[in-house]
């Protein structure tokens, strides 16, 4: 898969796996601060907080978080603790706020919401197109795909609103306004349309609804796109021509696509286009959302979501609850559940009175944390489960020392829905234990009893509840794993999704109108405000920036600013400078680049000291709930 | 120059016998992997082997390291450093290693010696294995003079014949060896020398990768400003596995982890590939840019290198081909380098 290749985190990533800072005994908050505990009184304890809740005000005032940071058995082992021993749907993950419109948009169009080809095809292409992905610094195997394809001939188009390292190998960089991928996308649409470029034969035999996406994409001319997303119209009209002139067209995107307001409507419009011309289901074509932790993919395969059991079985349908009630020897409960976004509005209202936060760090993560904050002081009992403390884990009233991925056994399955084996190479430190372990234990605690010895055991029992993973066994996973959906014991597994046949039967065109981001720039608020990551650190840097060597690449928050903008302001690179939005306020130094546009700014999320998320908007995309990351307004003063 | 023969039916024999004064490291297959490791059992290694993946620089200078603990008590300060001693053997190091061991003995010793490398260098015999084929495709130790065969540096050289080992030393610590197992070698055949210089010419043949590096040492010195930098560079994707994985490359960090009164000092592997790696304080950083780190690897290795220690710093192993994500080529590069 990585060809033996790491990036400058799997390099480093011994540092922060022996950190001495690692949490190796279970903690309780006392009056005076934490102090430590062995794990039959701290899972003793837990358990009796969660059970006084739920008799008190019922399951659902329990809400859990899953982890894409965690195995594919603790994934499933969480949502069935939160479904079977607490008796609630409330449970989600982190997949919610960088993939739910991915899952949404991808399942409405195809049937089948992930990666389409392996990341090997990447090399194989004729054409790349890259939109809302810095795919350098966010997945780095995978940018080394896309060059070696440029390499061998391949055309690279590039959309994304900075200049990003993979501009250097774009036949086409096209610039475009923060939020305006839909504009872009209809006006590629409709050059195709207009031109006589598409795949006739494949729109008329594979796909369904394409009069009405006609209708609606020929409005988008190709000045009428420009003079939203402020791409010229020409580059529009060419980027459109390249990618239908080949079969071997593939399009990646990332959370440039996905965390908007009009997230399902952006990936919509990707779906649109790749069908439009014909690149779906055959080699080296399709649609790669790129997953950003190793186990995204995994923790919604296995239902950590409010609404899907394992497999994306729907919670409505009662035949897989009955099914899931064999197993289980309790009925799931049918109601949907809250996502993320949710769990934190309930718990302000009192709705949700405990959180069990596994492996996420939502204090940092996610949109408005002042908000979050608020909601997570409010709870009557937070427990959170992590290999270190950080901001949410200061805030809970027990923290349980995790084991990371280097010292425990299980699957991951990576972006291209492939399972593969994680082994044991190191003792967890202190009394840490793998989190399959902890949620087993504290499952007991309550009157639930999982009784596993190995995380094999567990994986046995997905497969036989989950109909893309029921070929899938331990014995079958060495070597290089398996790529569901995988059937039966004898099935290869699958690399090309949709291939003949997509899995709803034809493909759906969805027509979609643009519409500007939730939040506009005004004169007070000038500036459209973007966050990203940098390739040196992960997320919110509980694990990075642990890491001695990796936060010396990156170690303090830089907010970029065009030169002209910065003349303005009259800072420069290197200057603290003040950056407010209607929600926060954050302190950080100016990087006065011309890697972005004006009256634009750019600032990564990893850093706590000044994070990202205070300045965020909350407003969320209405079908999946993912929030706008990628788009606010914000005003940028100098500090004096 | 004490030569004599060791039958292939033997090897597993002989490291059982050499399992007995020392540890073993030796070449073990795991999970597509080559690696390096001490074995339990002369069963678990495998001679037939291209090299590992990553160089045996490890084994003398770990990725991290504990320097030393120190603690404070009243009036009193206790610095404990550990070195390890254990008495090592690598069981089949390729020759490119044995030279890149020679670089770092060079780099950690001089007038400051490194008290960590060397009680472990010290303790440790080399048995070389030469190469009858190139390792991998990126590979080109005939250039750089550092294989198919080794020269010097080992203790103990086997160089495969038919069904059967030439094994040669060149010191004293070699002649121990080979006369303590004395039982598991037999002596000489009359045409086993000549043999051996066939197989090494015929073994130089298949290397097809070649670089001038006589006319890029030279060149070095005219190209610094040279446009081909910033097209190179413009691939890096910053992660420091060609440093890493390098036999020669030996830039590291330090760091201090107190606790209370207590605290240990930890060596990691750094690399000059890091923009943190050339900041000072205040921001200011020497080497900017990727171009200007990425152009400091190989002017240290095909020019410091031969100012300050009199050799070439690049081995031939081509582990940094295999080990950019970035695609990068070093053969390529420095062919490009002695075209102009």
């Amino acid at each position: 898969m990585t060809q033996g290749g790491l990036c400058v985190k799997g390099w480093n990533v011994h540092e922060f796996v022996h950190d001495p800072t690692r949490l190796t005994r279970p903690l309780i908050r006392g009056e005076t601060g934490f102090f430590e505990t062995d794990w039959r009184t701290a899972i003793g304890l837990a358990a009796k907080r969660l059970q006084e809740i739920v008799a008190k005000h019922g399951p659902d005032a329990v809400a859990c978080l899953s982890s894409s940071k965690c195995t594919n058995e603790e994934n499933y082992l969480m949502q069935k603790f939160a479904r079977c021993a607490i008796g609630t749907n409330n449970v989600d993950s982190c997949a919610r706020l960088c993939h739910s419109s991915t899952v949404v948009g991808l399942t409405r169009a195809f049937g089948e919401s992930a990666m389409t080809n392996p990341i090997e095809e990447i090399e194989g292409a004729q054409v790349v197109f890259v939109i809302g992905s810095n795919t350098t610094e966010e997945h780095p195997l995978i940018a080394r795909r896309v060059v070696a394809a440029v390499d061998k001939g391949a055309k690279l188009l590039l959309a994304d609103p900075r200049t990003i390292e993979l501009s250097r190998f774009a036949t086409i960089y096209a610039r475009l306004r923060l939020g305006t991928d839909v504009a872009l996308l209809n006006g590629m649409m409709s050059v195709i349309i207009t031109e006589g470029l598409y795949d006739r034969g494949f729109v008329e035999t594979r796909t369904e609804n394409f009069e009405a996406l006609r209708k609606t994409v020929e409005r988008y001319t190709p000045e009428l796109s420009a003079e939203i997303t402020g791409v010229p119209s020409a580059q529009i009209a060419e980027m459109a021509r390249i990618f239908a002139s080949s079969k071997r067209s593939m399009i990646l995107y990332a959370m440039g696509i996905t965390q908007h307001t009009t997230g399902v409507d952006n990936v919509l419009a990707i779906a649109s286009l790749a069908m439009l011309t014909g690149n779906v289901g055959r080699r080296s074509s399709g649609i790669s959302p790129l997953r950003g932790h190793q186990n995204v993919q995994g923790a919604c395969d296995m239902g950590a979501l409010p609404d899907l059991y394992p497999g994306y079985q729907r919670a409505s349908d009662s035949e897989v609850r009955t099914k899931l009630e064999r197993e289980w020897g309790a009925r799931p409960p049918e109601k949907p559940g809250l996502t993320i976004t949710e769990m934190f509005d309930a718990a302000l209202e009192g709705r949700v009175r405990a959180m069990y936060i596994m492996g996420e760090n939502p204090a940092l993560t996610d949109p408005d944390s002042s908000r979050v904050e608020k909601a997570l002081r409010s709870l009557e009992f937070l427990l959170v489960q992590d290999i270190f403390m950080n901001e949410t884990g200061r805030l809970a009233h027990m923290v349980l020392p995790a084991a990371c991925f280097a010292e425990k056994d299980g699957t991951f399955t990576n972006t291209e829905r492939r399972v593969q084996r994680v082994r044991r190479a190191v003792p967890a430190p202190g009394a840490a234990k793998a989190d399959w372990e902890i949620i087993s234990l504290l499952s007991a605690g309550i009157g639930y009893p999982m009784r596993y010895t190995s995380p094999k055991e567990i994986m046995d029992e997905i497969a036989r509840l989950t109909p893309s993973y029921a070929g899938i066994s331990y014995e079958r996973l060495e070597g290089f794993g398996l790529q569901w959906p995988c059937s039966s014991p004898d099935h290869p597994g699958t690399r090309v999704l949709h291939h003949r046949r997509f899995s709803r039967g034809r493909g759906l065109f969805s027509p979609v109108e643009y519409e500007p981001p939730a939040e506009r720039t005004s004169p007070e608020f000038p500036f459209a405000l973007t966050t990203g990551r940098l390739l040196p650190q992960f997320h919110t840097g509980t694990m990075t920036r642990k890491s001695p060597t990796l936060e010396r690449e990156a170690p303090e928050c830089q907010v970029e600013i065009n030169p002209r903008d910065a003349a303005s302001l009259n800072v420069r690179t290197g200057q603290f400078v003040r950056v407010a939005s209607r929600r926060g306020s954050i302190k950080a130094r100016a990087l006065v680049t011309d890697a972005i546009g004006e009256r634009t700014a750019f600032i990564p999320f990893h850093y706590a000291e000044a994070a990202a998320n205070i300045l965020t908007n909350p407003a969320l995309d209405p079908n999946s709930k993912i929030p706008e990351y990628k788009v606010c307004a914000v005003k940028i003063e100098r500090c004096e | 120059m004490t030569a004599v023969v060791l039958s292939t039916k033997r090897v597993v024999e002989l490291v059982d016998e050499l399992m007995k004064d020392f540890e073993v490291v030796a070449p073990v297959e795991s999970r597509g992997d080559l690696l390096l490791v001490p074995i339990d059992d002369a069963e678990e290694m495998t001679i037939e082997y291209s090299n590992s993946n990553v160089s045996p620089k490890d084994l003398f200078f770990p990725q991290a390291e504990r320097l030393f603990e120190y603690s404070v008590g009243r009036g009193t300060f206790r610095l404990r450093a550990r070195p390890e001693r254990r008495r090592r053997l690598i069981f089949g190091i390729r020759p490119c290693d044995v030279a890149g061991l020679r670089y770092l003995d060079a780099s950690f010793g001089g007038d400051i010696t490194d008290p960590n490398y060397w009680s472990r260098r010290a303790n440790t015999k080399l048995v070389c294995i030469a190469c009858t084929k190139p390792c991998t495709e990126s590979c080109f130790c005939t250039s750089t003079n550092t294989g198919p065969s080794p020269t010097t540096g080992f203790d103990v050289a086997l160089t495969p014949l038919r069904d059967r080992f030439l094994a040669e030393t060149l010191t004293e610590s070699g002649r121990r060896i080979l006369k303590s197992h004395s039982r598991v070698f037999e002596p000489l055949a009359e045409d086993d020398l000549a043999e051996k210089e066939k197989r090494v010419v015929l073994a130089r043949r298949r290397f097809k990768r070649r670089v001038d590096v006589a006319r890029v040492v030279e060149g070095m010195n005219h190209l610094f400003r040279n446009d081909i930098w910033e097209s190179v560079a413009k691939r890096c994707l910053r992660c420091g596995g060609c440093t890493y994985v390098c036999p020669t490359c030996y830039c590291f960090d330090v760091f201090d982890w107190s606790r209370d009164s207590s605290g240990e000092r930890l060596r990691h592997w750094d690399s000059c590939q890091f923009v943190g790696f050339g900041r000072r304080s205040g921001g200011l950083n020497a080497r900017p840019t990727q171009v200007e780190r990425l152009r400091q690897w190989y002017y240290h290795k095909f020019s410091y290198s031969i100012d300050q220690l009199g050799m070439l710093g690049c081995v031939g192993c081509g582990r940094c081909v295999e080990a950019c994500i970035g695609n990068i080529d070093i053969v390529q590069v420095l062919n490009e380098l002695a075209r102009m």
